[in-house]
């Protein structure tokens, strides 16, 4: 032990120190900062200045809102009522829309399994399989599942093929991200033994990582299968059956009171999706993942009423004898080999509660799953046809060129783009920190205030942001402004969700440790949550990043601004090289984006 | 007497739901004393040292420190107790990603006025200060790497020098090496005598070694369910006061009995032992 270097007087007032000894200085080590973290820090600057630049210059104001809202309420005292299609009409649409996503969905999830295994360190064969299993993530994930649905259209014709494969095989990308993270998670012993006791791969995989990851993977689905019903209304705008298509005829045609009545149903379809895959969850799983959600509550709440119920008529019945009155006698202990029909009854697993429960959710789940591919009413043979179309579809869209386009203006459309991405990114971030701060239960100063700032995060959540920037287009006329909005509006709904739970999962000592030492709840926050919770928020900032540049893609074709509006054209007037190039370039943007993000997370650990 | 106890604690009692945590707790620690509270996990001593920095509200009774009614402050006032009472966690509880330095300075946060993210955010003075400390817990030259590359010995000696940048009157610890190896134990615990004779402070240590108990307080002070059943010097014991000791604190008769003939082979002189050869009774 060194001796006594900074003396402590006993009795010395609080908050007084000893004087220091100067010459510590001195004998401490000189701080070392990585060159890596100052780049990588600069990096962040440097990104942080253009989005705010790109706010700035995206020319949203307050007076400009002001503005907005006069237009807002002139649009709709000209647009009168809002109209909904006829009941029956209304009826097959909403079908052939759930259908649609629930096929396009459990296509990503079946293919993603493999996917997932050779892409995670854990499972994967070799580095080659895990490569090639990383690029099928990523390259599927970069391209927007509109321009995958424009290709589509092509090759089918019209139906819902088009959009099941689109949406199918987009979402691969970020199904078996997230797989290949579940497995990577995992617990490795039960897989070992499985191995010790000799198993095969398949018997690896089957009994040692599925059981594990299910619950991961169910919640990874119902969560993709929600965007994927958001995101449908923009394949609509190319040519996929369903709401979608009905709500762009009726733009095109101006019947906005048509238009904005489908909206309306489209944003309840999605809320009930979203409720629906509460209950799923909660089904499937047995256990309340979170319980955060506000859907979650409902379902918990509805789920421990009828706990009781049950109970209650169960008593009333006297089929329940109180545990205290008639303790079970202990089994006894076997010394001999059980009897045979012993055996034979214990083969008939009892029908619990629990079983009955499961083995209902199951099969609604499969009459959900075969409704849906009924209501598709899916071509088949197209899958077989399509093939032969391939090569002369193919040959249209290389090599890629920006046809009548000068690449000035293509490269201005991009970087359009990404500044909205920017600026909307950067709006969600500072809002989400604050909401989401306060929506964490150890950041909150009460319940009242964590509770409410999750609900308002469940009903910003709630809101489809292509419905949202269609409505504001449709408010204040084309242009970013309206696409930069929704989107940030859109944002703040996810990172502050995402936000709120990851400074909920930091260590709670650090902050008891602070509390105890007299620190108040702002320094507690700034340095026991901040500094754990760093390295999530700087993720889930780049995943939004990331996530909102294909988003400012999409904005474009319903008329946000960007890159978009130039793809949908290109689309629509067969010019395919120039789609291609269009699609190189964003692919070549969400790669940096998502090198910057696994670089950025790396540093800031 | 009650003007010079820095803790008093009467008729302390704490539920949780049907759960009692202490039962008519109570406790007089006067200025300088070295105390134990010695009982098996979940006899409460936890559970009383977050009383007495207010983590924690009593169901009933009082909680004097310093002079002050503990679960009468609130806001400021409580904070201001607080900084006057060190607390070292089991789990040590730094901020992994920080640099040791930072969290030897988070314990000076209660005299800083708002929020502080980065070294740069705290004054010079301070940083000397806390380099100080860091030298006097052997810990100099590992100022400026994160918390989470330093081994378990090493981080609990940063939330010593923590505890110590509050210049606190009081040093609570609870359970401070139950996640340690036996060597850093014996360091961690020497420390904080050293550092507590050096600078005259009050410390209550919840342990749960008896032999660890007996050779390193002054004073033990015994709990099971929640019951103080025990108070008593740790010097000049005799055998059979020791055992009487071993009887209070442990529970079931096959622990006692195990404690006996535990006994009965390498006597241990409770008072002046090293630790280290104590520690290897206990072990065993």
């Amino acid at each position: 032990m060194t001796t006594l270097t900074a003396p402590l007087r006993p009795g010395s007032d609080p908050g007084s120190h000893p004087e220091p000894d100067v010459s510590i200085a001195e004998r401490a080590p000189k701080r070392v900062v990585s060159p890596e973290r100052i780049a990588a820090g600069t990096t962040l600057v440097a990104i942080v200045v253009v989005a705010i630049v790109a706010l700035m210059e995206s020319g949203i104001s307050i007076t400009g809102m002001i503005e907005s809202w006069g237009h807002a309420e002139r649009f709709f005292a000209r647009v009168g009522t809002i109209e909904f299609p006829e009941f029956g009409e209304l009826l097959h649409l909403t079908g052939l829309t759930v259908g649609l996503v629930l096929c396009g969905t459990l296509f990503a999830a079946v293919v993603s399994v493999p996917v997932a295994y050779i892409a995670a360190s854990n499972t994967t064969p070799g580095a080659a399989w895990q490569a090639f299993g990383r690029f099928v993530t990523v390259l599927t994930r970069a391209i927007p599942d509109v321009v995958l649905a424009m290709v589509f259209v092509l090759m089918f014709s019209i139906g819902t093929l088009p959009g099941i494969l689109a949406i199918g095989i987009h979402s691969i990308g970020m199904i078996s991200k997230l797989f290949a993270d579940a497995i990577e998670q995992i617990d490795e012993g039960p897989r070992l033994a499985i191995r010790a006791a000799g198993g095969s791969k398949v018997q690896e995989f089957t009994s040692g990582i599925l059981p594990q990851v299910l619950p991961s993977w169910v919640a990874t689905v119902l969560h993709r299968n929600d965007i994927n019903l958001r995101g449908s209304v923009v394949l609509g705008y190319v040519g996929v059956a369903g709401l979608g298509l009905e709500m762009s005829y009726a733009f095109k045609s101006l019947d906005y009171s048509l238009g904005l009545g489908i909206a309306l149903v489209m944003f309840a379809l999605c809320v009930v999706m979203e409720i629906v895959s509460s209950v799923v969850r909660k089904a499937m799983l047995g256990v309340a993942p979170t319980g955060r959600g506000l859907g979650d509550r409902v379902v918990q709440l509805a789920g421990r009423v009828g706990a009781r119920r049950r109970i209650e008529t169960r008593a009333a019945n006297g089929l329940d004898t109180p545990p205290s009155s008639a303790p079970r006698p202990a089994a006894p202990v076997r010394t001999a080999p059980a009897a045979a029909s012993d055996l034979e009854a214990a083969l008939r697993r009892p029908w619990t509660g629990a079983r009955v429960r499961n083995t209902a959710w199951g099969w609604i789940a499969v009459l959900v799953v075969v409704g849906s591919v009924l209501v598709c009413d899916i071509r088949w043979s197209d899958l077989i046809t399509f093939w032969a179309k391939v090569p002369a579809i193919a040959v249209q869209f290389w090599p890629p060129s920006f046809g009548n386009y000068d690449a000035e203006t293509m490269f201005g459309a991009m970087a359009t783009t990404i500044g909205i991405a920017l600026a909307a990114t950067l709006l969600s971030f500072v809002f989400s920190v604050v909401i989401g701060s306060l929506a964490a239960r150890n950041v909150a100063p009460n319940g009242g205030v964590r509770g409410s700032m999750r609900l308002l995060l469940v009903i910003i959540r709630g809101v489809p942001e292509v419905i949202l920037a269609i409505i504001l287009i449709v408010i204040t006329g084309l242009g970013s402004q309206a696409g930069t909005i929704a989107l940030a509006f859109g944002g703040i709904g996810l990172l502050g969700k995402l936000i709120a739970d990851s400074f909920e999962e930091v260590k709670a000592g650090p902050e008891r440790a602070l509390r105890a030492a007299g620190a108040t709840r702002g320094q507690v926050y700034a340095s026991a949550t901040l500094p754990q919770g760093r390295r999530a928020l700087i993720g889930h900032s780049f995943y939004l990043l990331d996530t909102n540049i294909r988003a400012a893609t999409i904005l474009g074709i319903v008329g946000g601004g960007g890159v978009g509006y130039y793809l949908l054209n290109a689309g629509q007037g067969s010019n395919y090289a120039v789609v291609t190039a269009i699609v190189l370039m964003i692919l070549a943007t969400v790669l940096v984006v998502e090198g910057l993000a696994v670089w950025m997370r790396r540093v800031f650990r | 007497m009650s003007e010079t106890s820095v803790i008093e604690i009467e008729a302390l009692t704490k539920e949780y739901g049907r759960t009692v945590a202490l039962r008519e707790a109570a406790l007089r620690v006067e200025p300088g004393e070295i105390v134990v509270l010695l009982g098996l996990s979940g006899s409460g001593k936890s559970t009383l040292l977050r009383q007495v920095v207010g983590l924690e509200a009593p169901t009933s009774g009082r909680v004097r420190v310093l002079g002050e009614e503990v679960p009468s402050l609130t806001g400021r006032r409580l904070r201001a107790l607080r900084s006057r009472v060190g607390f070292v966690f089991q789990q040590f509880e730094l901020v992994p990603s920080l640099t040791v330095l930072e969290n030897v300075l988070t314990g000076a946060l209660a005299e800083l006025r708002g929020p502080r993210l980065g070294l740069w955010a705290y004054p010079r003075r301070l940083k000397l200060v806390a380099l100080g400390h860091l030298d006097r817990v052997g810990l100099l030259d590992r100022a400026y790497q994160r918390a989470d590359t330093l081994s378990g010995g090493q981080q609990q000696r940063v939330a010593i020098a923590r505890a110590l940048m509050q210049n606190p009157e009081i040093l609570l610890a609870d359970e401070p090496v139950a996640s340690l190896d036996p060597e850093s134990s014996a360091q961690v615990m020497a420390l904080i005598r050293e550092i507590a004779m050096d600078a005259g402070l009050t410390v209550v240590c919840s342990l749960h070694q008896v032999d660890l108990a007996l050779s390193w307080g002054d004073r033990i002070v015994g709990l099971r369910h929640g019951e103080v059943v025990l108070d008593t010097p740790a010097s000049g014991l005799s055998k059979a006061q020791v055992m009487e000791v071993y009887g209070r604190v442990a529970t079931s008769t096959g622990e006692l009995q195990a404690i006996d003939t535990e006994l009965a082979s390498p006597v241990v002189s409770p008072a002046v032992s090293p630790m280290a050869e104590a520690r290897s009774a206990a072990h065993s």
